[in-house]
């Protein structure tokens, strides 16, 4: 009995999925909503609802119930100070962005081209990702500060007669952007680096290109949208970012996520947080938007007509 | 002296030989294609050509001068390569420049000569197209005004046209012939596919095993191949396995127990005199003749017709005999599948050689 039931089970449920299948086939919106509602509902409500009330704040005086005002705005842009921290923000992102892509397009470019143990390096590249933010800062402090680990490795090998102490500079700063970042570079390169058929170069070669007019000419075009998603993926979280300024870069390398954090946790002006919190998205959005006027379509692989 | 010479070219990667001393020469203005199957050391040699690879031993003379050593992009040999690898990232006329942009011709002349190529490929008013909007065809033909357009003193092709369909292939097989004696530029084309090289070369080299094993033209090879493989590669052909004896004097060659005796010159001593006891006879599918198995002659072989191909002018049948299945070519298509056959052939249409171990 039961083992003549369960195939007639089957069989209605394979109709039901079958039925199923019909009706949505003959309502394609039916369809497509289904498919983007839930991910869009997600962005909504992570995403959206929680700029939305940021902006919110930053138009009140105070604490939610207040007053509408600009004044956070208006202190802003009439402090010199917030300005001034907004632009060394700028120039340490350019600084520390530029220099990261150029080290992870080399390490990248040495791994598809000469190197046989590509993931030996890769791994090596990922590994730290393992390994915490905060662990891996207290560390480059260990290393950096006066008489720290390079301090002592150089007064050893004798390149230097006093500590350095490259602790609290903007150099410091930049060191730990670098090491924070490289593989978030190095990854998007080395993905477009390998997508480069080897035949490109080879016929560049043949036809007069020597290495570095071959570099310059197939390879560096070729694989520029690898090196944009590669600037947008280090840069903007380096804008963004305060933890790394803080721990290594001392008081006179402020950039303006520490104002932030600063506003949110230790003044409890939520309001001007998150006013500052609005410019920087701003900006960074600016910034790309403009990066797309400037330099075409970098996300555009196959190269449409004009 | 030569125009380019070859000389005891030799390519070891780690413990596996790709190329055994192989020497050659191509005169100026010559079209002579490298054939033989996958694997056997074709487009290693291309590449040592163009200087991809650089070879274990041995000379490439290009115009008098060695270039073993020299960079790729300081020879004077250009290369289409098997999957064109056009520049997706130029348009047409910037793909075709690129190497007269590397030997420092200046814009002006530039435009003329992409547009001179454009013309010679057929291809005028291409200029602004991309490489991704054009059909396998004309890609092809991009790539060629490409290789074409700086004028080396070689051009090398590594199967390019192996991607395209049959008629699309004869067609660019013709075309490459007129563009080759139009531009009086040395062609050397790598294949695996006969017919191509056969149609469009002056010369052929058949490698196997990364050794030569003939150079001829087309004609020489498929009437006097140099051995079985030759004879095999080059058109089809019946191998059959076979015995050479002397009995009482007498060179005999058995065939499934089957003896013909021969006069002495009809083997040729090389395999006569070298104590080669067992040989492939090796003959052509249209030098086969079939009769009713009744009227067969004397030292016909006994075959069943298995099927057989009508082919308008022609008809192919496939006989299983003794020694393995045979192919005649016939004019006519009087006989039937399943019938009782003799198969013979003239002794003239036979060729002997020494066995060898037969390859995929």
């Amino acid at each position: 009995m039961s083992s003549a039931r369960l195939p007639g089970i089957r069989a209605n449920v394979a109709d039901g999925f079958e039925h199923w299948q019909s009706f949505l086939r003959d309502r394609p919106r039916l369809k497509i909503f289904l498919i983007v509602f839930p991910p869009a509902l997600v962005l909504a409500v992570f995403f959206l609802l929680p700029l939305v009330f940021m902006a919110y704040l930053s138009l009140l005086e105070g604490m939610p119930p207040a007053p509408a005002t600009f004044e956070n705005y208006m202190r802003l842009v009439t402090q010199e100070v917030y300005l001034s921290i907004l632009w060394r923000t700028t120039v340490i992102t350019a600084q520390a962005t530029i220099l990261t892509v150029l080290i992870g397009y080399a390490i990248a470019y040495s791994m598809v081209r000469f190197s046989r143990r590509t993931t030996m390096i890769l791994l090596l590249v990922i590994m730290p990702f393992w390994t915490n933010y905060i662990i891996r800062m207290y560390a480059w402090i260990n290393i950096l500060q006066t008489n720290g680990v390079l301090d002592a490795a150089l007064l050893f090998v004798g390149v230097i007669n006093e500590p350095l102490g490259v602790l609290y500079s903007h150099e410091a700063v930049l060191i730990g952007f670098i090491y924070i970042y490289l593989p978030l570079a190095v990854l998007p390169f080395y993905a477009s680096l390998s997508y480069l058929d080897q035949d490109l170069i080879d016929a560049s070669m043949d036809l007069g290109a020597g290495p570095i007019k071959t570099f310059l000419s197939i390879t560096l075009p070729m694989t520029k949208n690898g090196i944009m998603v590669g600037v947008i993926l280090v840069g903007i979280p380096i804008f963004g970012s305060f933890i790394t300024p803080q721990l290594l870069g001392g008081t006179d390398n402020t950039m303006v996520g520490m104002i932030i954090e600063n506003q949110f946790v230790e003044a409890f002006n939520w309001s001007f947080g998150a006013a500052l919190s609005i410019t920087v998205a701003f900006i960074v959005v600016a910034m790309l938007v403009l990066g797309m006027l400037a330099g075409g379509n970098f996300f555009d692989l196959g190269g449409e007509d004009e | 002296m030569s125009d380019i010479t070859i000389h005891g070219l030799r390519k070891e990667f780690g413990s596996v030989l790709a190329v055994d001393d192989v020497d050659f020469d191509i005169t100026e203005g010559e079209f002579i294609s490298i054939l033989g199957p996958s694997g056997s050391g074709k487009s290693t040699i291309l590449r040592m050509i163009a200087g991809f690879e650089s070879p274990t031993a041995g000379e490439i003379r290009i115009g008098g001068d060695d270039v073993v050593g020299d960079p790729p992009f300081e020879r004077d040999v250009n290369m289409m390569f098997q999957d064109l690898a056009l520049f997706p990232h130029l348009t047409v006329a910037e793909n075709i420049a690129y190497g007269l942009a590397q030997d420092g011709v200046p814009a002006d002349e530039r435009e003329d000569r992409v547009q001179e190529m454009l013309e010679i490929v057929h291809l005028e008013g291409y200029d602004d197209r991309e490489p991704h909007e054009l059909s396998g065809g004309e890609q092809q033909r991009v790539a060629l005004a490409r290789a074409l357009v700086n004028e080396p003193k070689l051009l090398l092709f590594d199967e390019p046209l192996a991607s395209l369909d049959r008629k699309l292939r004869q067609h660019m097989q013709i075309e490459l012939q007129q563009i080759q004696h139009e531009t009086g530029i040395t062609f050397l084309y790598v294949t695996h596919d006969q017919e191509v090289a056969m149609a469009v070369s002056d010369r052929l080299i058949v490698l196997n095993d990364g050794q030569i094993e003939q150079i001829g033209t087309a004609e020489e090879l498929y009437d006097e191949p140099n051995n079985s493989f030759v004879a095999n590669f080059i058109g089809d052909i019946n191998t059959l396995p076979a015995e050479l004896e002397r009995d009482n004097g007498n060179l005999a060659i058995d065939i499934n127990d089957a003896t013909r005796t021969v006069g002495d010159s009809y083997v040729d001593p090389g395999v006569r005199d070298n104590g080669h006891h067992e040989i492939d006879l090796c003959i052509r599918p249209d030098d086969m003749r079939i009769e009713p198995s009744t009227a067969s002659e004397a030292n016909a072989i006994a075959g069943t017709v298995r099927n057989r191909i009508y082919k308008g002018g022609t008809t192919t049948y496939h006989i299983d005999t003794d020694v393995g299945t045979v192919t005649a070519e016939l004019g006519s298509s009087q006989f039937d599948v399943g019938d009782e056959v003799g198969v013979s052939w003239s002794d003239d249409a036979a060729y002997l050689f020494p066995r060898r171990e037969s390859e995929a």
